[in-house]
């Protein structure tokens, strides 16, 4: 059904994954948890309980409308705080503090759900709260409605995991092996897709065998197959994946499902499943905390909305004093000034490192082209960059800068280090600012 | 806990740009001791000359232009190597620093500075030396050990202008003959430019087009094709000075188009102008093309572009 293609660019950045073989472990409950509602891409949820309210493990706290994904209680208590805060991240979001009781009681109201068609498998789905969990949290129930016209003819698992560190995903596949397949042949099946195919970089032999193993025993071959696909970041990119995995190209400034593909992480799938069997909504989250300054690095099992701080402390503390916390990957992942940051659904790793954490200084750009070799959409990084700098924004346009996905290989690469994606991300502002200001209706006219 | 905070990529390669110059300077290495086994120690003496005044040239620059140095990152050492690679060994000091300040300071920093200047700075400072200054280049002394009466010789070119006896394939490639210091000497040459393709340093897609192009259009000139490539300084040119990052374009399809262009104006330079030596004035020519080049050859964008100003 698939086969591999071709796809542009890409650098290989020291895996550094030490805790491939370290199996998920649960940690004590935290004392409190604090849940933002605007774990999503879309409008963040209102808050449904009140302060004093008691709530179990999947109690609904956070409800929406349009692109939403509602969001539960991942420890039971009492609500102690409800209100408006602005977040370490810097956004202003509802956010719901429960004190934990320590017990982790399930709410005794859930049920295991049931659907017969489609549209009733999503609105299941919508009420798992779930959210792309590979770090794009957008919400899984709108991506799985095709737009009007457009059908699915390929669901693409993305299990590619190429950011350095991460192991989550990979624990995901050979622990819960069978719930990943079974997980892939519902939503295949619900959804009245042919084909799927699950992506997994070849450093990952372990998980593309077991998988496939799996995939027999089910008797699934002829719709679900497992694609190995070179080691080479950012495999794992949705463009990426698709590009490899059927050689079709998103249209820029589209989506996936342009060119018939539904593309879902590994522990999405997963975790949709898993829904599915328990009826349990997505409460916590499989986070790899690693890094030269964690104590015993690994995979964990935390309930969404522990500030980072307890869950570095629950698995065993620092070692020394980091001088960066990445939530995330290395690559792709964003720093956090404080350590009080909660845990949001898309998270999958804590890395606290010293170790290279001071980048070298930016020096003048030497046209090597070497960020241009990198790019896997093809772009002219250095010249967006340039034009980023000089706030230009038709130079912006006229080099693509909206088809980027900041993925990092430019910058990377750069033996100027210059911050080529942070500028990118800057021109992006600039571009989108110059067209609403092009847009806008002139005053008095 | 003092958090530092930025924004990802938080993971940098192993490259840098004083790391790439150096790997080219390395790479010049083997011809530099070549020319001083072939024309004595003078050969040196110059290069360091050249590379002592593009550091002080470079240096100075940057302060009067209130930036931080860039004498560091090593490209002025490489373009000192360069320049000094393409003067006789006999030439002044005096000159050869004159041509190298010229180099650095009006070719390079007038320019912005690295990644930013037109013209590749060595070639375009031996042009001035040879336009400025002729009577510098108007003798190259021959290699050391032949009689005292031939102490300067016959450049190839020269010798097949004049009709005289070429001299061997061998003689050529171990560079046995009067010529620049750092161009005669192919072997020591190409050992540093596939010294280059193995650090993916650089690349073959403008050299190839250059070097192919020479042999292909002087063979259809009636010239011995193997003997038109060793010769002159084509191979500094092919291999260091056609792949200056700065001076070039990207893409390799810029690239091509760069090398057919040198290549194509050595050959006619070569076969129809009175100056035997055409590679500096191509590689100089065909720097001006490289915006217009660069702007018809960029990447496609995968998926296409959704333009809104443009």
């Amino acid at each position: 059904m698939f086969s591999l293609h071709k796809t542009l660019g890409g650098v290989h950045p020291p895996q550094c994954k030490d805790t491939r073989d370290c199996p998920v472990t649960s940690i004590d409950p935290p004392k409190q948890v604090r849940i933002p509602l605007n774990m999503h891409i879309g409008a963040p949820c209102k808050p449904v309980v009140a302060e004093g309210d008691h709530v179990y493990v999947g109690t609904l706290i956070g409800d929406g409308e349009g692109l939403y994904a509602p969001i539960h209680a991942s420890v039971s208590g009492t609500v102690t705080f409800v209100g408006t805060e602005t977040l370490p991240t810097g956004q202003t979001a509802p956010v719901v503090e429960i004190a934990s009781d320590g017990k982790m009681e399930h709410d005794p109201a859930i049920a295991v759900p049931s659907y017969t068609t489609k549209e009733e498998f999503i609105d299941c789905v919508r009420a798992s709260g779930m959210v792309g969990l590979g770090g794009a949290s957008f919400p899984t129930w709108f991506k799985m409605r095709a737009p009007k016209g457009k059908e699915f003819e390929y669901l693409l698992i993305n299990a590619m995991e190429c950011e350095p560190f991460i192991t989550s995903d990979f624990r995901q596949m050979l622990e819960h092996t069978e719930r990943v397949v079974e997980g892939v042949a519902r939503c295949a099946r619900a959804l009245e897709i042919p084909a799927a195919c699950i992506g997994v970089e070849n450093n990952k032999p372990e998980a593309q065998d077991a998988l496939e193993a799996m995939i027999k025993e089910k008797g699934y071959e002829d719709f679900i197959e497992v694609l190995r696909v070179p080691t080479k970041y950012p495999a794992g990119g949705e463009k990426v994946v698709i590009e490899a995995a059927t050689g079709r190209q998103v249209p820029a400034g589209g989506l996936p499902a342009d060119v018939g593909c539904l593309v879902m992480n590994v522990t999405t799938v997963s975790m949709v499943e898993e829904f599915f069997r328990s009826g349990m909504p997505l409460v916590s989250k499989v986070l790899t905390i690693a890094g030269d300054c964690v104590a015993n690095p690994g995979n964990y099992e935390v309930p969404i909305g522990i500030s980072v701080h307890d869950a570095v402390e629950a698995t065993g503390g620092l070692s020394k004093d980091p001088r960066k916390i990445i939530m995330g990957g290395p690559m792709m992942g964003r720093t956090i000034s404080d350590i009080d940051c909660p845990i949001l659904k898309a998270n999958n790793a804590i890395l606290c490192i010293e170790d290279k954490a001071i980048l070298p200084d930016e020096t003048p750009c030497i046209r090597c082209g070497r960020c241009v070799r990198a790019c896997p959409l093809g772009l002219m990084p250095f010249a967006i960059d340039a034009a980023a700098r000089a706030h230009d924004a038709v130079k912006l346009d006229e080099f693509a800068v909206m088809n980027c996905m900041e993925c990092g290989s430019c910058a990377f690469a750069c033996p100027a280090h210059r911050r080529i994606t942070a500028s990118i991300h800057e021109g992006k502002g600039i571009y989108r600012s110059e067209v609403a200001r092009l847009t806008q209706p002139v005053k008095g006219a | 806990m003092n958090l530092i905070n930025e924004a990802s990529p938080h993971f940098h390669g192993d490259s840098m740009t004083f790391k790439i110059m150096g790997c080219v300077c390395l790479a010049l290495v083997p011809t530099l001791i070549a020319a001083t086994v072939l024309y004595g120690l003078g050969a040196p003496l110059l290069v360091l000359v050249c590379i002592a005044t593009a550091l002080v040239c470079e240096h100075l620059c940057c302060i009067i232009m209130h930036r931080e140095s860039t004498a560091g990152d090593l490209s002025c050492v490489v373009t000192a190597m360069l320049l000094a690679f393409t003067l006789p060994a006999s030439c002044p000091f005096g000159i050869a620093a004159l041509g190298t300040a010229f180099a650095i300071i009006v070719v390079k920093m007038l320019f912005g500075g690295i990644g930013t200047n037109v013209f590749n700075p060595a070639v375009a400072g031996r042009i001035f030396i040879m336009v400025a200054l002729p009577s510098a280049l108007s003798s190259y002394p021959d290699v050391m050990g032949k009689p005292l009466d031939a102490i300067t010789g016959a450049t190839p070119l020269a010798m097949v202008a004049s009709g005289a006896e070429p001299y061997s394939y061998m003689d050529m490639l171990l560079g046995n003959h009067a010529g620049a210091l750092g161009e005669t000497c192919i072997i020591t040459l190409l050992i540093g430019y596939i010294f280059l393709l193995a650090v993916k340093v650089v690349d073959g897609w403008a050299t190839v087009p250059f070097i192919g192009t020479v042999a292909i259009v002087t063979a259809l000139g009636g010239q011995d094709p193997v003997y038109q490539v060793l010769s002159g300084g084509l191979a500094l040119g092919a291999f260091f000075m056609a792949t200056d990052y700065t001076t070039t374009p990207m893409t390799p399809k810029g690239k091509i188009i760069f090398g057919i262009g040198c290549g194509l104006i050595t050959a006619l330079v070569r076969l129809f102008a009175s100056a035997p030596e055409g590679v500096a004035f191509s590689i100089l020519f065909m720097n001006m093309f490289v915006p217009l080049i660069d702007r018809y050859t960029r990447t496609q964008p995968v998926g296409g572009v959704k333009n809104a100003l443009v």
